[in-house]
């Protein structure tokens, strides 16, 4: 299974993972796990999805893009490898 | 599932987002050996459709990785094997090399690469009258091209100096700096004289496939010195096994992601994966500096006593942290140390806190040596052929690499400033001494290798 990796994080407002999740699931990606808090007003979240059947990573990358530049949102999409070769030997 | 904790997710895009994590560069480097011929025209075609076979996708598969692992990678470079060797039979006056010169930058233009590197002569046991001819012909090489790199490998420790080289190399770099003076001597910038080169280096402008490399290979450097500089600003304060610990962690950490950069690059490309060059590169964006790392280590500025302390602790522990990271180590693997690419650097340049001869003394403990420093444009050819011969005795004598890349900026004066923009930066022209070393330098010839015993 081919996954990836979307860290979000900033100024908590309403609709973050409503938004997030609607391109996800345009792209025909499935929600994996979701690991999120908010610390002093501030929005973490870490979303796990399963790309496999997704056609073009770099569509979804643009479209978050998008939503990142209108929320005042950091949104950054990795392959889960990039975290995995990181922290895990 | 997948076993990443939240913490670690946000450390790691932090990385990338805000202390600018990057794969400096994925370069592919290519044999030319097979092309060589003793027709100009037939060269030119035989290098443009090698590189053109291996290399045409080199640019998008960069790319691609880059956005679906969000990776940012800021080079994409080809080195080829030195040119001295494959132009040997077919170049025989300077409108020759400058076709093939020619011919190899605009075979980077067209696949969009950022530099190609490999106009380079091994000459440290000794040059044939070839390698003379294109040694001499390097600054008119670099005047007429935009993204070809250059180099001489002047010394070794096995072999000596070869001070003929050293003395021509002087010639080149102020011929090159008058040559490119309308682009305030950039040309020197693209020029590098080595000691004790790698051959798997991916960094330029030093970049070439070594003739003892196979056929084609992927090799990768990683940066990362706003990495280090982070995890460091917790330390203040600490003992030096903290601070060691923490920047192998880190460097760790870095490498890793350089190691999966260059395996699905030579997976994609089919090419095979060659060594990660465990390198610190700073850039001149703010916090992306060695300086920083060695001020917040407890440097007040960089160049003040303890400099070169600081300096060898970060490029062992980078060393050290990075070669369990990495399945095959090579090129340069260290702490970069050049004045104009590095914010930190220069500002402890115009502070007048780091001299040359302090940045020669850090040559010593840094990965490679005399890199990127402007000096002023009326520098004897003899002065730099000096400084030459300094910086690469310290590597023949400690068996390490050693290397010059120097700018003495024509038209300009101690306290004026060079401007080279991008990736190359901006460096206040430093002072040098200008004793003279001109019957030193003119005895020609050649220095034995050193003694590889009593190291006192």
């Amino acid at each position: 299974m081919k996954k990836v990796i979307i860290v979000v994080y900033g100024k908590d407002k309403s609709g973050i993972i409503y938004n997030i999740t609607k391109i996800l699931y345009e792209n025909a990606m499935n929600v994996l796990d979701i690991k999120q808090t908010i610390v002093g007003g501030y929005f973490n979240m870490m979303t796990v999805a399963d790309c496999s059947k997704t056609k073009a990573l770099s569509k979804v990358k643009s479209e978050l893009d998008k939503y990142s530049k209108k929320s005042n949102l950091s949104i950054n999409m990795h392959l889960e490898e990039a975290f995995d070769t990181m922290h895990n030997v | 599932m997948v076993n990443i904790s939240l913490e670690q997710a946000l450390e790691t895009t932090e990385m990338f987002a805000k202390e600018h994590l990057d794969v400096r560069t994925i370069t592919m480097g290519i044999s030319l050996l097979d092309t060589m011929t003793s027709d100009v025209d037939k060269l030119c075609k035989k290098i443009s459709d090698k590189i053109f076979s291996y290399a045409n996708e080199l640019v998008k598969v960069g790319n691609d990785i880059s956005d679906e692992y969000g990776i940012p990678i800021i080079n994409k470079r080809i080195a080829v094997t030195p040119m001295s060797i494959i132009t040997s039979s077919s170049c025989k006056k300077d409108e020759d090399y400058i076709k093939v010169a020619k011919t190899l930058d605009d075979i980077a233009k067209k696949l969009k690469v950022d530099f190609i590197g490999g106009w380079s002569a091994i000459v440290n046991g000794g040059m044939t009258d070839n390698d003379v001819r294109f040694i001499k012909c390097i600054p008119k090489v670099l005047s007429r091209t935009n993204l070809l790199c250059s180099s001489v490998v002047v010394g070794s420790t096995k072999t000596g100096l070869d001070m003929d080289a050293v003395k021509l190399c002087g010639n080149v770099i102020k011929d090159t700096a008058y040559r490119t003076r309308d682009k305030e001597s950039i040309g020197c910038a693209k020029f590098v004289v080595f000691a004790n080169a790698p051959d798997d280096n991916p960094f330029m402008a030093g970049a070439f496939h070594g003739v003892s490399e196979g056929e084609v290979t992927i090799n990768v450097g990683v940066s990362g010195p706003g990495v280090v500089r982070k995890a460091l600003t917790n330390t203040k304060g600490q003992d030096f096994t903290t601070l060691c610990e923490t920047i192998k962690k880190i460097a760790f950490k870095i490498t890793r992601i350089g190691q999966l950069v260059g395996l699905e690059a030579s997976k994609r490309l089919n090419v095979p994966f060659g060594i990660i060059d465990l390198s610190l590169a700073p850039t001149p964006a703010k916090g992306d500096s060695i300086s920083d790392i060695i001020e917040l280590m407890g440097i007040e500025i960089t160049g003040a006593p303890g400099t070169t302390c600081a300096l060898a602790i970060l490029n062992d522990q980078v060393k050290k942290g990075g070669i369990m990271a990495a399945r095959n180590v090579g090129g340069l693997s260290g702490a970069f140390i050049p004045v104009s690419e590095d914010a930190g650097m220069i500002n402890a340049v115009s502070k007048k806190a780091l001299t040359i001869e302090k940045l020669e003394a850090m040559t010593c403990v840094c990965s490679v040596g005399l890199d990127m420093i402007a000096i002023p444009g009326d520098t004897s050819e003899s002065s730099i052929s000096g400084i030459i011969a300094d910086e690469m005795m310290i590597g023949i004598i400690n068996q390490k690499t050693t290397a010059v890349r120097i700018i003495p900026a024509y038209g300009k004066k101690v306290g004026d400033k060079v401007n080279f923009g991008g990736l190359l930066g901006m460096a206040p022209i430093m002072k040098i001494n200008n004793f003279d070393c001109k019957d030193f330098i003119n005895r020609g010839g050649h220095i034995p290798a050193p003694i590889h015993s009593f190291k006192n």
